[in-house]
């Protein structure tokens, strides 16, 4: 059994704004083993996107702020690092691609500079070192012509590759992590299916872990080992991949895999989860799930329900289900 | 057909009907410190310089006798070198640095809204020349015209009293290129929304799209350019006035008060003659900073109320 | 057997590209190489690609948001880009558009009420006392409610906004509208909201739609027909069930492979193509797929692939079929 490389315990980042506390993120605990990929699944406002940046200290403080919990990264608790320890874990242990291949790159330097600075920074490498494993990492990220990408700028190169670059500079100090944010979603479909080939085979390489947040089912079928499920801020159900698809528990699971038209299997009408998302702002001790549940009972409204576990490693956060299960 | 649920009610108080980004700003603009400051300070210099005068109790005439005389309780500035009070002729000067400022802002503003919505709605040719033509002149040196108009006036021998005019015009139509610029580009990147495609799918005519649509959304980029254009208009006919070319005596104003610091007697023995204008036109340029500053980010809908 | 509503002929739309000192033209981008397609009233024609195939142009075009480089579109029989300005004018309410981002395409200055009920009096279609009957109607029908009649766009989520943006259309009483990627930046549980909604409306009204997407997955669920767009052409045409049973075109083969499907047991022979997508202002001599598919040959090199009907209404252009 691999150890963990990553443990998110009690994690709350909160935002204050002029309007109230926004809980981002509201007390959300779940690990990430080495060499595993883990997937965070949920829709806009669900918290997926600022656990990672809260993992990566990256919060901007004001408005957010880590005001509770821990993460563990390697043994360590990332919460209380000193700011420069951190920088030496950036771009270094843990690596992030993120959403937009557009405004990622420093549009005024070229793909060789991006590249070689965490090396030379981090790895302490000479100049011509730095470059030689540059070249080297543009070819490992299955780009043609590594020499001349070096000396290009970013707007010369289509959005396929500027997200391998990405990739190519976050791997660069052979992380122990990846995070990766939604890194196809701005992609056309079939550069998408190229990025997520290259990403599964450099995992295998480089046995690094990696952390996919998405919204779409499909990618979490593809490429998670294990999946997390979150709404408004909070873990709703965690499970193995094959066992989350098989008997997803939560409604709202249920809710989101019967919601996506699948190609080949044709419906009259699709289903639908009623209503939306709720306001994030000053929520109380209830299932944030239940006014557009169909299973919702009295203690829905009353109580939140807690994470508990089942023989499987399956855990669902919801009170269906509670009483048959352990904590 | 499932029914919805009603919108996300993030605000607290709300009042019936929505809140327009007009209600979003004012209410951002308030918030801000600065602005208030702004606010006060500008308030207290027009009541200064349009209202003072009546409270005043000396005349602005010269009278030899009491000149150059230091701060008193009879005149709590002192007198200028004609024996003029210099409190009354501080204030007597704002109304021109004020008016001035205002309007040739006025003036620019007409002038660049009008060339920059033109260039920036049809485009073609149109846009070429106008944007040509405010190349060359924003290429022009600003202030070796204006001493070279200045002077012309003089040659000319137009009376003092007129010169105020030539010199908000003047400032007017050199200083639109700024303004047309902004307009123009805001123009452009609005067209290209989908809301203004949509103008064009739903229909609606022309001046609907302009006056409804565009407008509406230009407006607050010319409001803070305007703001701030009084700024720099009172700041450049300081300098002109300073160099006396822009309004010469006895219009006063406080460029020309303050190239009392020229003379090395009035600079070392005399700064009740130099220090208050400078300060009052460091005041108000200030101040209309702070209200221009927090105008703009008022009106920036990325920023959270 | 229902008639043509919409019928499209060899449409062109070249972008200039303009370069140097003087601003002259210098290329073009063939955002549209020639489209030819037709769409029967009740319908829903379903136009799929990736970035760059003009799919969204050949949206534009059809309801003359841009004026074409050559072609024929007929609405009813009526050449749209023949039109003067005012006879265009007229017939806009006929032919209307959903937006794809559902925060731009609302003014975010106009209260919603006057956003969906200004065309209507604009074009003097009711008077000032029915107007807010109108509108209240129309938002009802897209699941809102009246008293939001007086609210601004940004109080609204993306999935309300869009909703907005289809009764905008709707109350006009079109016959038929361009929807340009009307879900895409939905999250999952409002798009299948929205797709019902549309498609509830289609029954209801009889409306027709030009669909245009680049999720397949949706595009299977919604259309009647399906045309699958390359680089300013189509490259297959064909009924929703034959297109996505049986694709002929190795570009619909590597699109329908590349869709992830949310089943980790599903085992797929996965078809990636390799390179990038083509600038459209520089595409590949010949069929413009050649650089990147998997049988290209010689002949695919040279020469351009005729469009052509291979038994039952489906088209294609390729050298392979």
């Amino acid at each position: 059994m691999a150890r963990n490389i990553v443990e998110f315990r009690n994690l709350k980042t909160y935002f204050y704004t002029e309007e109230g506390v926004v809980k981002a993120v509201n007390d959300v605990s779940f690990s990430i083993r080495e060499g595993e990929t883990v997937c965070v699944v949920g829709e806009s406002g669900c918290g997926k996107s600022v656990t990672a940046l809260s993992l990566m200290r990256l919060i901007q403080s004001p408005p957010g702020k880590i005001v509770g919990g821990e993460i563990i990264f390697d043994g360590r608790d990332i919460l209380k690092l000193s700011d420069a320890e951190m920088r030496r874990i950036r771009g270094n242990e843990i690596g992030m691609i993120f959403q937009e291949p557009m405004t990622s790159l420093n549009p005024v330097l070229t793909i060789g500079d991006q590249l070689m600075e965490p090396l030379m920074l981090h790895k302490h490498m000479t100049k011509k070192e730095a470059w030689n494993k540059a070249i080297e990492l543009i070819k490992q990220v299955g780009i043609p012509r590594a020499e001349q990408i070096m000396t290009s700028y970013p707007h010369e190169l289509s959005g396929g590759m500027r997200q391998r670059i990405m990739i190519a500079m976050a791997i660069s100090c052979d992380p122990k992590l990846l995070i990766a944010d939604e890194p196809t979603t701005a992609l056309d479909v079939t550069i998408q299916a190229q990025i997520l080939d290259l990403l599964r085979r450099l995992k295998e390489e480089k046995k690094m872990a990696l952390m996919l947040i998405t919204h779409d089912l499909g990618i979490v079928a593809e490429m998670a080992d294990y999946v997390v499920v979150m709404y408004a801020g909070k873990v709703i159900e965690e499970a193995p991949v094959r066992e989350l698809f098989k008997n997803p528990k939560h409604p709202y699971t249920r809710g989101l895999l019967k919601a996506k038209p699948v190609i080949g299997r044709r419906q009259e009408r699709l289903y639908t989860i009623p209503g939306q998302v709720p306001n994030p702002i000053d929520l109380g001790d209830f299932c944030y799930f239940s006014d557009r549940c169909e299973y919702t009972m009295d203690v829905c409204r009353k109580k939140m329900p807690p994470l508990v576990a089942d023989e499987n490693g399956h855990k669902v956060a919801c009170w269906l289900y509670e009483g048959e299960w352990k904590k | 057909m499932e029914r919805l649920t009603p919108t996300l009610d993030y605000r607290k108080n709300r009042k019936k009907g929505g809140t327009s980004l007009w209600q979003d700003a004012f209410r951002r603009f308030i918030k801000n410190k600065y602005a208030i400051l702004g606010l006060v300070i500008l308030t207290f210099m027009f009541l200064f310089a349009f209202v003072g005068p009546y409270f005043s109790p000396h005349q602005d005439v010269p009278d030899v006798t009491k000149a150059n005389q230091p701060p008193s309780n009879e005149h709590w500035l002192g007198t200028d070198n004609l024996g003029r009070d210099v409190l009354l002729r501080l204030m007597l000067a704002g109304r021109i640095s004020l008016t001035i400022g205002i309007v040739a802002t006025l003036i620019l503003l007409l002038i660049g809204v009008t060339l920059g919505s033109i260039a920036g709605y049809y485009g073609g040719w149109l846009d070429v020349i106008i944007m040509r033509i405010a190349d060359i002149i924003y290429a022009m040196p600003g202030l070796p015209i204006l001493i070279v108009m200045g002077a012309i006036m003089s040659d000319l021998k137009i009376p003092p009293a007129h010169r105020i005019y030539y010199v908000m015009f003047i400032l007017g139509i050199i200083s639109w290129v700024g303004v047309a610029r902004l307009v123009r580009s805001q123009i452009l990147s609005l067209k290209e929304q989908e809301f203004m495609l949509a103008t064009e799918v739903l229909g609606l005519r022309d001046s609907k799209k302009i006056i409804k649509h565009l407008f509406p959304n230009v407006l607050p980029t010319v409001i803070v350019a305007g703001t701030l254009g009084v700024a720099s208009s009172i700041i450049s006919e300081s300098a002109l006035s300073f160099l006396g070319l822009g309004v010469v005596p006895p219009t006063p104003s406080w460029g020309y008060m303050l190239s009392a610091a020229n003379n090395m007697i009035d600079f070392a023995k005399r700064p009740w003659l130099w220090i208050p204008p400078g300060v009052a036109i460091m005041l108000t340029v200030l101040a209309i900073n702070f209200v221009g500053d927090a105008l703009r980010d008022a009106f920036d809908p990325r920023q959270k109320i | 057997m229902s008639e043509p509503l919409i019928e499209v002929k060899n449409l062109k739309k070249y972008f200039p590209i303009r370069g140097g000192v003087l601003q002259r033209t210098i290329g073009y981008v063939k955002a549209v190489d020639g489209v030819s397609f037709t769409i029967n009233k009740g319908e829903t024609l379903s136009l799929v690609g990736e970035s760059g195939c003009g799919k969204s142009t050949v949206g534009r075009t059809i309801i003359r948001l841009y004026d074409k480089t050559d072609g024929d579109v007929l609405f009813k029989g009526i050449p749209i880009h023949s039109l003067k300005k005012s006879e265009l004018r007229k017939l806009r309410p006929k032919m209307q558009m959903v937006f794809q981002d559902p925060f731009s395409s609302l003014n975010p200055r106009l209260r919603i009420g006057d956003a969906v009920g200004e065309a209507l009096l604009d074009h003097g279609l009711v008077s000032k006392n029915e107007l807010r009957d109108r509108v209240i109607e129309a938002l009802e029908m897209c699941g809102l409610a009246s008293y939001h009649i007086d609210r601004y766009p940004h109080e609204f989520s993306g999935g309300q906004r869009q909703r907005i943006g289809i009764a905008r259309a709707l109350i006009l009483d079109p016959e038929f509208i361009v929807l340009d990627e009307p879900v895409s930046s939905l999250d999952v549980s409002i798009q299948a909201q929205i797709i019902n909604l549309l498609m509830d409306l289609q029954q209801q009204k009889g409306l027709t739609y030009l669909f245009i997407s680049h999720d397949l997955s949706v595009v299977e669920h919604i259309s009647t027909r399906v045309a699958v767009m390359y680089l300013g052409n189509i490259v297959e045409m064909a009924s929703r069930d034959e297109l996505f049973d049986h694709p002929l075109h190795p570009y619909t083969q590597a699109l329908l492979s590349a869709v992830p499907i949310p089943d980790p047991d599903l085992k797929r022979e996965r078809i990636i193509l390799e390179g990038d997508i083509p600038s459209p202002a520089n595409p590949p001599k010949g069929c413009k797929f050649h650089t990147r598919c998997p049988f290209a040959k010689d002949i695919c090199k040279e020469q351009v692939p005729e469009f052509r009907d291979v038994g039952g209404g489906h088209y294609v252009a390729c050298h392979l079929v």
